[in-house]
């Protein structure tokens, strides 16, 4: 795509935040940072800029303005911050890319029955729901990550994403189990 | 977000507020900042952008990295390269945000399905298509036949609205002027008067 996307990260400033906004920042993207904390979220800025310094990132206060601006959303925030952060969104992340990293099992509470992908497509009715996680079976390189989700272009969409940050892209079946029994990494 | 959009909707077709909520569910609501693209060139367009707020246009760029205006958008107006939208075949046009602006997105498959199974949006979709329709050919008319002076009142008596809130140029792009000759027939104009 020659058009540039917006994608919206939110909990920038986590672990997985800090390192999908440095991965993605080498793709044709421009990257909006949020979370809880400005100056956390700003130090991520900086430490993108410094070293892409073309790199097209901004940290924004309000996350429903960035996820307004928004192409494509990645939520990098723990499980069960999942259902706030979509209450905060939810009026202007219609028909748009939703993508959760979360490990429930990481996260240890409130596992669910159904999977991440079931779950936040519940929090979030109208979007197009994707999980992408670490494949934790194969120590293949580059790193396998497995992209489950029902919409077919957004399978593509985060399939083109995940190439750009380095990894290799696998989607996983439909109905296979995208349940809180996968290991970590 | 969605308010000039129903409000523009139900003066085509009237519908209920169950149908509004319906439709709802398809739209994506977008912000744009000035100078951002929606689309550029060789993409395929996979939606049509209804204004809610500020202002864009569509543009080619020729050989000598010209660019020619094909449309603008202002609030409550659609604005997409239809043909390729309809064909999924690579974009011709650029499109990008003259102002900060709001849109409400209608992606290539909501659209599809919205055809399939909500009557009213087929008839909205009808009307909106029409229009077009009919705008280009009054545009097409007068690029071939009429004179530049004529061109140019034309537009300020279409679009009185657009002739305040555009630069100069970019109105001289539209209707196929140089930014020289248009300053030249304005300046006559003015004088005349
Ligand atoms: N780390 C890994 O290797 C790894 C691998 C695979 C999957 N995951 C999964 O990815 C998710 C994130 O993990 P992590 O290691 O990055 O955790 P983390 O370092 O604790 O980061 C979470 C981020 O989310 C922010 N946050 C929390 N609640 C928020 C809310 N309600 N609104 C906005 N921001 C909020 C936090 O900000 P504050 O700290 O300022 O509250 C923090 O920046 C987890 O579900 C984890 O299981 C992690």
């Amino acid at each position: 795509m020659i058009t540039k996307q917006t994608i919206t990260i939110v909990g920038a400033s986590g672990s997985m935040g800090t390192a999908i906004s440095s991965s993605l920042s080498r793709g044709n993207y421009r990257l909006l940072l949020c979370g809880s904390e400005l100056a956390e979220v700003q130090k991520v800025v900086d430490a993108v800029k410094y070293s892409i310094a073309a790199a097209e990132v901004e940290a924004l206060d309000c996350t429903l303005d960035a996820c307004w601006e928004a192409d494509i959303i990645v939520l990098a925030v723990p499980f069960a911050e999942m259902q706030e952060v979509a209450d905060r969104i939810r009026e202007v992340v219609n028909q748009k890319v939703v993508i959760s990293l979360a490990n429930p099992l990481d996260d240890a509470t409130d596992t669910p029955a159904t999977g991440v992908v079931a779950e936040l497509q519940k929090l979030l009715p109208y979007t197009k729901a994707v999980r992408v996680s670490a494949n934790p079976f194969t120590d293949a390189k580059p790193k396998e990550v497995i992209i489950a989700g029902d919409d077919e272009e957004a399978l593509e969409t985060v399939s083109e994403l995940v190439s750009t940050a380095g990894f290799r892209p696998v989607v996983a079946d439909a109905g296979a189990p995208d349940t809180a029994s996968e290991p970590e990494v | 977000m969605y308010e000039l959009f129903f409000e523009e909707f139900n003066k085509k077709v009237p519908i209920t507020a169950e149908e509004q909520e319906q439709i709802k569910h398809y739209l994506t609501p977008k912000k744009l900042r000035r100078k951002q693209y929606l689309l550029q060139e060789g993409d395929v367009c996979k939606f049509i952008a209804f204004v809610e707020k500020g202002a864009l246009r569509a543009y080619s760029v020729d050989e000598n990295f010209t660019e020619n205006i094909i449309q603008f958008g202002l609030e409550g107006w659609t604005i997409s390269d239809l043909y390729s939208f309809l064909t999924e075949e690579p974009a011709v046009y650029n499109i990008d945000a003259l102002e900060d602006s709001e849109l409400v997105l209608i992606s290539k498959s909501a659209h599809e399905e919205m055809l399939q199974t909500i009557p009213k949006y087929e008839t909205y979709t009808r009307l909106n298509i029409t229009g077009a329709y009919l705008a280009m050919q009054r545009r097409i008319t007068t690029i071939i036949s009429s004179t530049a002076e004529e061109r140019y009142q034309d537009f300020i008596n279409l679009y009185p609205h657009i002739a305040q809130r555009v630069p100069q140029h970019m109105i001289a792009s539209y209707i196929g002027l140089t930014p020289e000759t248009l300053s030249r027939i304005r300046k006559k104009l003015s004088s005349g008067k």
